[in-house]
Order: structure tokens, then C-alpha cells, then sequence
């Protein structure tokens, strides 16, 4: 299998539980086939102008809008914790029905708007919201039955169809009634005679008002099994979140719809592994049990593509330098990717832990145009989705993709998980930060592989000599203007500003900082060491 | 207990309203009797999370501060929740029976103009809302939950009626599901 080597070249290889996201993207969309045909079959786009109704009524009007996009988790045995199939249902509940709808808690749908166009969308328009606003205020009529549609078909259990293969937690998980969020591994003995392809893994949990979401490795080093023995609770699973060479092949949320990747596409998993479910809990109020089952599908042959995942910036962000001085507000990370070659997108999604607010990708190609790739405004770490896009996005070579993502390590930001707030710099701890947006994408020619993998290395170069920049300008920058001056370096140090000063004005500027930078690299063994296996977290200081 | 004038913010609600509790009694939770340091009415529904989730710190409070005098009282504000359900309810999350109560035609909910699951309102003898609102500050909004509270809001009430001090805020909102529309009477 040799693209599984390439692909743990590039996706794995570091921090096991950094992996956070990769395959997230085949994962998580629980939906019945049904479900997402319909919502699809929807007109995308309705005209800003049509007429909301004055006085909509349930079964005309606001019973439809939660058919399509409420009621394939609120009805009874799902996900949600109250049903919305009934008149009665939505009637007494639908001051907060207003309420998470405009706020748009509710449907759980991150992206926004604009900014790229992805399957299984769960998103009220305006209308639709206005309309359920108006259908309170008109003293939420029932309208006339014979109006009613019937509830959608949904498919019970397995959303995907009967998997090819059922794993199960051995043993039941207890999470306690009250208390903080809990993160804990699982580890699920894969008995499998062959390495396969993996299309699409879907996620069924036993406890639904606590396992929040799972994030789903492949481990072929037996570490997760190692820690697992070593582990004293007495309980299944261990917590801690640095095993190693496990690559993540999957992820679910609560809300998200299981597909198939897109084309035939598929992620390898190895005769002799182990699957390792690193799952997130919300402690509910009462004691619950939670025994994950999960659904594998496979591909029927191997893919005629090689699918490849990268980051921006890369690996979590471990390379990038994050240091979040307490209390400040909006710190910002910011990387680019100059695509090596020919590329399609198939696939998006972000992650970062509790500080980040926003996140966003823009791709600025070679003709001089700008796509706006991925982006969401209000980042929460409970609603971890991937998106595929309804249609590949070509890139060509020479496209810049420049990703941003902003942080609040205020007081005033409630996700904070410190009190007062604390200095934050990378690491896999929930209270530590990292951040990426990730994408999947096929080299348009399956020769480019190597070129792409290059393209990575300069990528992961770039990110370090960026954050070694930042901090020469940290240090010794004292007025904050971005650039270092003779005066703020100690006199021991001016010789080399005179060295690099390439247009002798006596300061340090971008161009002559970088130059720095690059010779400092040149000093080191060239390895991209700074981004080998674990550096990401040896990094932490 | 003269400090405590400015608390008497709701006078005139009707200390006679009359709810059943699960063993199908009258209960009377406006009635405070002079030797009771406060009622605490706790507002909830079977099904709304937040509220659920906060299961466990209301028994904490109510094991807490029932031994200093206060009467706790938990009210179901779904119309359809029968004395059965509640039970069952209160058997899986764990909180005391006795003190459950049913406000289907939400009497309650309108002499102390509750809005929210799970508010809490504390009424003193006098008939008096000394303190109506969250529990405490974990919820910041939906989905924004901080890893611990940062101002315990309840407990503080609870203190400074137990300490003779007026509630310092006597009013807050409270985080989670609405109270349930229910048919006009």
C-alpha cells in the first residue's frame, strides 16, 4: 500500500492526537441517503424577495421548514433531546425554536455563508427564519391538516446502510452526572485480514445526551493499546492525548450526516491496526454509559486517486509559534499555501480548541482572481463537522491559499477555559491551542504527488521561519512598529544588523528580517526536524 | 429582616396557589411560613439539557441549604409531564422527590414571571421575589458553557438572606429553554 505510506507522510506522522480532523471529512455526516436527498432536491437559493406569508401557519408553512432541517435528529431514538415531528412539539416549544434559530445555534451549521458551497447544508435562510417568527407572532396557528405533509422517510440505524464492518467499545464508558467536559480514548481491536479502503465510517452512540463528538485514528504501533493497559482509572480508555503514530481516518459531532467520499475516494486502514476513538463528553445531569459502535465502509477497490489532505497552517498550527499572551482579545494567526500543483478540493473544515473565534481561507489564484474557500464566523469546538463541497474546486498551480484565524484569550470570552486568563501556547491540552483549516484535495494528475509533497516541506519551512521571525520581532521590537531598529538591539547585536541591513537605513525591515531568518535556518540541519515526528510537541517550552 | 425592604420588588402574588406533588398532595409554595428562611422554586422541564445538566447542583444546593431553613421546591413547567414522568424524571437525575411539584397551567410561572428553564425564583414570607434568575453563570449563552461558573448567583441570595443582607443582585437572566407555550385558558 503505498499511498498509505505517503499518506501518513504528510497527515500523520506527528502528533497522534493532533490529527484532529482528516477524515472528519468521511465521517461525519449522519444522514440517511433519503434525508440528504431531499434537502438537496431543495432550491438552494430563494428569492430574497418572495413574500413570507403574514400569517404562516404550522402545516403550510413552518412544519416543512422542520421536516427538512430539524426533524432527522428531533424525533424519537435520535440525537437531539426533544422531538419536532408533531404540531404539539413545535407549538411548545417554539419561543425557543425562535430563539436558537435566529441566533442560528440551531440548525449546527458552522460555514458561512458564501464561502464555499457544500453538501448536506443545514441552514435556515432568512425567510425561513422570518417565517417561524411570524408563525409565533400570528399565535401559532395550526392551519388546515389537509395542508399537512407527511414526515419525511428516515432511514432507522445505520444511515449508510448495513457497514461492512461493526466495531464496538468492549466495555461501557461511565460519565459522571456533573462536572467538566471529558475527553477519553478508546481503543477498538481491528480483526482484519487485509489492509482496506476506507469510504466513509459512521458513528452510532449508545449515552446521545453526552458523547458530544469522537474523533477516529487508525494506531498500527499499539501505543493506544499500550496506554490503555497502563491506564488506573479502573474505567475503559485512557486520557492521555499523546499517542503517536496513529493517523485520524474519521470524526462525528453531534448533528453531522455520514457520507461517502466523493468519487470513489478512500482512506487506507491497515491489516494489524487498531481503531482509537478519542471522544469529547458533555456530562448531562445523570450518570450515563456510553458504548460507541462504529460502522466502517469499504471501498470495493482501491481508489484510482490518491487523496491528500494539508493544512493551513500546517500541522495544527505546532510550527506557527501560537503564544497567546493572557488577556488579549484578538490574536491573530495567519499562514498561506502556495498550491505546487494542479489541485481539486474536495473537502474543508477547521480545528482549534476553546479560544479560537473565527477562522477563514481565501485561495487567490495565479489569473488574479480570488475564491473564497472556507470560513466560520463563530467557531465552536462542541460542532467539529467536515464539509465536502457540492463541486470539486479546482485550484491551479501557483494559487495562494492565506487562512486566518482569530483568538480571544479575554476574560469576556466565556470559552475560555481559564480563570483569570492564561498565557496559551500550542499544545493538545484543551486548555493549550492550535488551529488549522484543513483541506482534502486530488493532485489533478496522480504524477504530481511528489510535487505536491515538496510543495509541504516548503509550506512547513515557510511556517517555521515565519514564527522565528515573529519572535526576533517580539523581542526586540519595543515600539511595536514591525521593525527592529539598531536602537532596540543590544550593542552586541549590531554587527549583525549591519549584516543584514541590505539598504542601510539602520532598521530591520521585512524582506531583511526573513533574510535573517533564512540564514538561521541555514545554520540548522535541514530536516524540516522542526515539523518531524512529535517536534510539535517538543516544541512546547 | 427590615434590611431586606428593597427585596419586596413583587408584592400581591397570591400566596394561596395550590400545585400537586407527585404523591397527588396540594402543596402550597407561596405560603412561606415566617420560620422558613425562604422558598426556592427551581422551574424545569424533562427534556430541556441545560436544565438537566443542572440537575446535580440543585440537589447540591437544596441538600445544602434545606438544613438552614429553606424550603426547595421543583417545578415542572411541561403541560404534558405527568406525575409518572416526573418521577421517573427524578429517579434518573437524581433529585428529591418530595420536593417535585407540577405547574401544568403554569400558575406559577406567572405569579413569578418566569420565562426560562431552569430559573429559579426565592420567595420570603412576606411574599417577596427576593431573588428570581440563574442558578449561576456557567451557561453563558446556548453551547457556551465556561468549565466552572464564575459567580454562584443563587447561593449568593441564599447567603446574604441566611446573613440578614439585602441580595446584592436581585434579578438575572437565566440560560436555556423557554418556558413551553401552553393553550390559552
Amino acid at each position: 500500500m503505498r499511498q498509505s505510506s505517503s499518506m501518513r507522510l504528510s497527515c500523520s506522522g506527528f502528533e497522534a492526537a493532533l490529527l484532529v480532523v482528516w477524515l472528519v471529512v468521511s465521517a461525519m455526516l449522519s444522514t440517511a441517503a433519503a434525508g440528504f436527498a431531499q434537502r438537496e432536491s431543495r432550491p438552494p437559493a430563494r428569492d430574497a424577495k418572495s413574500r413570507i406569508p403574514d400569517q404562516p401557519t404550522y402545516h403550510e408553512h413552518v412544519g416543512p421548514i422542520l421536516y427538512a432541517n430539524c426533524t432527522e435528529c428531533h424525533r424519537p431514538g435520535e440525537i437531539a433531546p426533544f422531538s419536532l415531528v408533531t404540531y404539539d412539539d413545535a407549538k411548545k416549544r417554539a419561543k425557543t425554536i425562535e430563539r436558537v434559530t435566529r441566533s442560528r445555534y440551531m440548525p449546527p451549521w458552522l460555514p458561512e455563508e458564501g464561502w464555499g458551497q457544500f453538501h448536506d447544508e443545514r441552514r435556515l435562510d432568512d425567510h425561513e427564519i422570518e417565517t417561524i417568527a411570524r408563525w409565533i407572532a400570528a399565535g401559532l396557528p395550526e392551519g388546515p391538516r389537509a395542508a399537512a405533509r407527511g414526515l419525511p422517510h428516515f432511514t432507522e440505524g445505520w444511515q449508510l446502510g448495513e457497514p461492512d464492518l461493526v466495531l464496538e467499545m468492549p466495555v461501557g464508558y461511565s460519565v459522571p452526572a456533573a462536572g467538566p467536559d471529558v475527553y477519553r480514548n478508546f481503543v477498538l481491536p481491528l480483526d482484519i485480514n487485509e489492509d482496506v479502503w476506507v469510504q466513509a465510517i459512521e458513528v452510532r452512540p449508545s449515552a446521545r445526551a453526552v458523547l458530544h463528538h469522537t474523533l477516529i485514528f487508525e494506531d498500527a504501533t499499539g501505543d493506544a493499546a499500550r496506554l490503555e493497559k497502563q491506564d488506573r482509572s479502573g474505567q475503559p480508555g485512557f486520557r492521555r492525548m499523546d499517542f503517536r503514530g496513529s493517523s485520524q481516518i474519521g470524526a462525528w459531532a453531534v448533528g453531522g450526516s455520514a457520507r461517502r467520499l466523493p468519487g470513489g475516494l478512500a482512506r487506507p486502514l491497515r491489516r494489524g491496526a487498531s481503531i482509537v476513538l478519542s471522544s469529547h463528553f458533555h456530562p448531562s445531569g445523570k450518570q450515563e454509559t456510553e458504548k460507541t459502535r462504529i460502522g466502517l465502509f469499504f471501498a470495493k477497490e482501491p481508489p484510482e486517486r490518491t487523496l491528500l489532505d494539508f493544512q493551513v497552517p500546517p500541522r495544527y498550527g505546532a510550527l506557527w509559534g501560537i503564544d497567546i499572551p493572557a488577556g488579549v482579545a484578538d490574536y491573530v494567526v495567519s499562514d498561506r499555501f502556495v498550491v505546487p500543483c494542479d489541485i481539486e478540493l474536495v473537502g474543508a473544515w477547521g480545528h482549534a480548541h476553546y479560544l479560537c473565534t473565527s477562522m477563514r481561507a481565501i485561495a487567490k489564484l495565479p489569473d488574479g482572481t480570488t475564491t473564497k474557500l472556507f470560513s466560520i464566523r463563530e467557531w465552536d469546538f462542541d460542532w467539529q463537522n467536515a464539509y465536502f463541497y457540492r463541486d470539486a474546486v479546482k485550484l491551479p498551480k501557483g494559487t495562494i491559499i492565506e487562512s486566518t484565524l482569530h483568538y480571544d484569550n479575554s476574560a469576556g470570552n466565556p470559552s475560555n477555559p481559564s480563570d483569570p486568563p492564561q498565557r496559551v501556547r500550542w499544545g493538545l491540552q484543551s486548555t493549550d491551542e492550535m488551529g488549522s483549516l484543513i483541506f482534502s484535495c486530488v493532485p489533478a494528475k496522480e504524477g504530481d504527488i511528489a510535487v505536491f509533497r515538496d510543495g509541504e516541506r516548503e509550506q512547513a519551512r515557510l511556517s517555521v521561519a515565519g514564527a522565528a521571525r515573529r519572535r526576533v520581532v517580539s523581542r526586540y521590537d519595543s515600539n511595536r512598529d514591525g521593525v527592529v531598529t539598531r536602537d532596540e538591539v543590544p550593542a552586541r547585536l549590531w554587527t549583525m544588523v549591519a549584516r543584514f541591513d541590505g539598504n542601510g537605513d539602520g532598521t530591520l525591515q521585512d524582506d531583511e528580517l526573513d533574510a535573517i531568518v533564512r540564514a538561521m535556518q541555514d545554520m540548522r540541519p535541514r530536516s524540516g526536524r522542526a515539523g518531524g515526528d512529535g517536534s510539535g510537541n517538543g516544541r512546547r517550552r | 429582616m427590615a434590611a431586606c425592604a428593597t427585596d419586596s420588588i413583587a408584592s400581591g402574588i397570591d400566596r394561596a396557589i395550590a400545585l400537586m406533588d407527585l404523591r397527588g398532595n396540594a402543596r402550597t409554595p407561596l405560603a412561606v411560613t415566617a420560620e422558613t428562611s425562604a422558598a426556592v422554586l427551581v422551574f424545569v422541564t424533562t427534556d430541556c439539557p441545560i436544565a438537566n445538566a443542572y440537575a446535580p447542583e440543585i440537589s447540591a444546593i437544596a441538600r445544602e441549604y434545606e438544613q438552614r431553613g429553606f424550603e426547595f421546591f421543583v417545578v415542572h413547567v411541561d403541560p404534558d409531564v405527568s406525575a409518572d414522568d416526573a418521577r421517573r424524571h427524578a429517579g434518573e437525575y437524581a433529585l428529591d422527590e418530595e420536593s417535585v411539584i407540577l405547574d401544568p397551567e403554569h400558575d406559577l410561572v406567572r405569579a413569578l414571571g418566569i420565562t426560562i428553564t431552569p430559573e429559579v425564583a426565592v420567595v420570603r414570607s412576606d411574599a417577596s421575589i427576593a431573588y428570581r434568575g440563574r442558578i449561576d453563570d456557567q451557561w453563558a449563552d446556548f453551547g457556551k458553557k465556561r468549565r466552572a461558573a464564575r459567580k454562584q448567583d443563587l447561593r449568593a441570595a441564599l447567603d446574604a438572606i441566611l446573613g440578614g443582607r439585602s441580595v446584592g443582585e436581585t434579578r438575572t437572566m437565566a440560560v436555556g429553554c423557554s418556558i413551553p407555550i401552553i393553550a390559552e385558558r
